[in-house]
């Protein structure tokens, strides 16, 4: 493939999906400037229960922990959603449109079509990642806090590393589920219930996915979470694979 | 080089048990105009879709442009010397005409840009307008200028006049004849079988996925004959026992034989008959299609 053709691949998967790109934008630095704009109400709480409330108790341990477990937490949450939706998409979508066929009749191979899509994608949600926990530092400006940048982006390394497979699973899901809500409706469903329900287990939580994303280990001691940023490679590739697999071989 | 822009052998396409083309052997001389007709739901599209390598063969074979249709790469590089208009037009509804334009040249080195000029000042093109908001007629007038200006050496076009007026009907026929003069071979399934009679040089007709006919299109007039019978009683029906009636029709005193072939034969079996008039007239297409198609 040309630069020239590359580039307009691009450039046609980023107009596709700019709009949902800029929500889930808006939704994660939302999300990221209520929570650490709720930390002094938070604090306050602490003081009337601070076993019932989780966000009071974290307060009550400090700002930087209120952020990682209160903050980060959700974000990686809603992060890992957000990129499978922002995944989803691609040829079977375009069949159901009617656009596929005239995509397919350019010199462009369905594999570097889905390649493309992949990148795209993975740089949405990289921005994603660094815009949410970009926010944070600044937010924590107007409470009084500070929260280093490269703190904070450091934590958005670590989930886009750990969480790369979340968003070739939303790319997986719709080459091989014919749609166009429903493989966003349902991967953003098996996300958040593959990182709620451990969470949930005793025991499991500290290996938990969601914890892995929110960077806990990091938290305690500054460990690099390695071997989850490795399975989430390594499945990252494995599925991509599968989806380039699974295209080769469909009608249009 | 190859003698057909288009060749496939016994290619058949089946969902489950439905078979939508079966053992299709097509060929599309090089720079040909060849019209391929068919009911709805005849194949056209599908056979079309293998042709492009959107959807995959069951069984069979295909070239197009020498490129074997069963390797993704050959295709793929075949592609760059196709246009294509699909069957519903859609194009991204995100995208103006003009970033459509922008995108679908940046695959084609032999864009001709002089031709996209005088496409969008004839068809009246809006460069700012998104194509979701183009009236279906826009749509394909978009879709063809995409086609035409690619600088291909084949065009494939799944019922190109679709939804188009009378003048623009008109235009887009003589577009298609000057890149065929240009040197282009064209590959159109239309329902329109006058707009095919205007500019085709081959006729191909497909029928619940079969090949029912192809050939030149002046080859297949000369072939064909109506045979009108008049006679001064009520017409002695028996069915005549010679090679090549296709059809044969008898309404009060008169009959009516559609012959594909062995004319002379066939119109002394008839004279035989001592009708009191006997006119052999030539045929439309549209008549032989309609008779291909009932016959199958």
């Amino acid at each position: 493939m040309r630069p020239q053709e590359l580039k307009m691949l691009w450039y046609k998967y980023w107009l596709e999906t700019r709009g949902g790109f800029v929500l889930a934008m808006a939704v994660l630095i939302t999300t990221a400037a209520a929570g650490v704009l709720y930390f002094p109400a938070a604090v306050r709480g602490g003081m009337h229960d601070l076993a019932l409330h989780h966000h009071a108790n974290a307060a009550a341990r400090g700002f930087a922990i209120y952020v990682r477990e209160e903050v980060f937490e959700k974000l990686a949450l809603l992060w890992a959603m957000l990129s499978v939706m922002l995944g989803t998409g691609g040829l079977l979508k375009e069949k159901l449109l009617g656009t596929a066929p005239f995509l397919l009749s350019l010199p462009v191979g369905r594999r570097q079509a889905i390649a493309v899509r992949c990148g795209v994608s993975m740089m949405q949600c990289g921005c994603l990642a660094l815009g949410a926990y970009g926010a944070v530092p600044a937010a924590a400006l107007l409470v009084g806090q500070s929260y280093g940048l490269g703190l904070a982006l450091r934590y958005a390394g670590i989930l886009l590393a750990a969480g790369v497979a979340f968003v070739v699973y939303g790319i997986l899901i719709s080459t091989a589920m014919e749609g166009t809500a429903w493989p966003a409706i349902i991967g953003a469903t098996t996300v958040f219930l593959l990182l709620i329900v451990p969470e949930a287990v005793k025991g499991i939580v500290r290996l938990a996915p969601l914890a892995v994303l929110a960077g806990e280990s990091y938290s305690h001691g500054g460990v690099m979470p390695w071997a989850g940023m490795a399975i989430s490679s390594v499945a990252a590739a494995a599925m991509l694979g599968l989806a380039l697999w699974v295209v080769k071989w469909q009608d249009f | 080089m190859n003698q057909f822009a288009i060749q496939t052998h016994a290619l058949t396409k089946s969902y489950g048990r439905a078979e939508a083309v079966r053992s299709l052997n097509l060929e599309v001389p090089d720079g040909s105009i060849c019209g391929f007709l068919g009911k709805n739901g005849a194949g056209k599209s599908t056979t079309i879709k293998m042709l492009l390598g959107i959807c995959w063969p069951t069984s069979g074979a295909g070239t197009v442009l020498g490129a074997s249709i069963r390797d993704a790469r050959a295709s793929l590089e075949a592609r760059r010397r196709i246009g294509f208009v699909s069957e519903d037009k859609r194009l991204y509804h995100y995208m103006s005409v003009g970033q459509m334009i922008c995108f679908t040249r940046s695959f084609y080195p032999r864009w001709r840009d002089a031709l996209e000029q005088q496409l969008l000042r004839q068809f009246q093109l809006p460069l700012e307008r998104k194509t979701g908001q183009l009236s279906k007629g826009m749509r394909t007038k978009l879709a063809l200028l995409l086609a035409l200006c690619r600088g291909a050496d084949l065009l494939i076009l799944d019922e190109p006049t679709e939804g188009l007026d009378p003048v623009a009907v008109e235009e887009v026929l003589q577009l298609l004849a000057r890149a065929a003069a240009d040197g282009a071979t064209i590959f159109f399934s239309s329902h329109q079988i006058a707009e095919v009679e205007q500019i085709a040089d081959r006729v191909a007709i497909i029928d619940d996925g079969r090949m029912l006919l192809q050939e030149s299109l002046d080859d297949l007039k000369e072939r064909y004959r109506r045979i009108q019978l008049l006679f001064d009683r009520e017409a002695p029906w028996k069915p005549l026992d010679v090679r090549g009636i296709a059809a044969a029709r008898a309404e009060g005193p008169a009959v009516s034989l559609l012959a594909s072939g062995n004319i002379d034969e066939i119109v002394a079996a008839a004279r035989s008959l001592d009708p009191v008039s006997l006119e052999v007239a030539q045929v439309n297409l549209k008549e032989i299609f309609l008779e291909c198609v009932r016959r199958n």
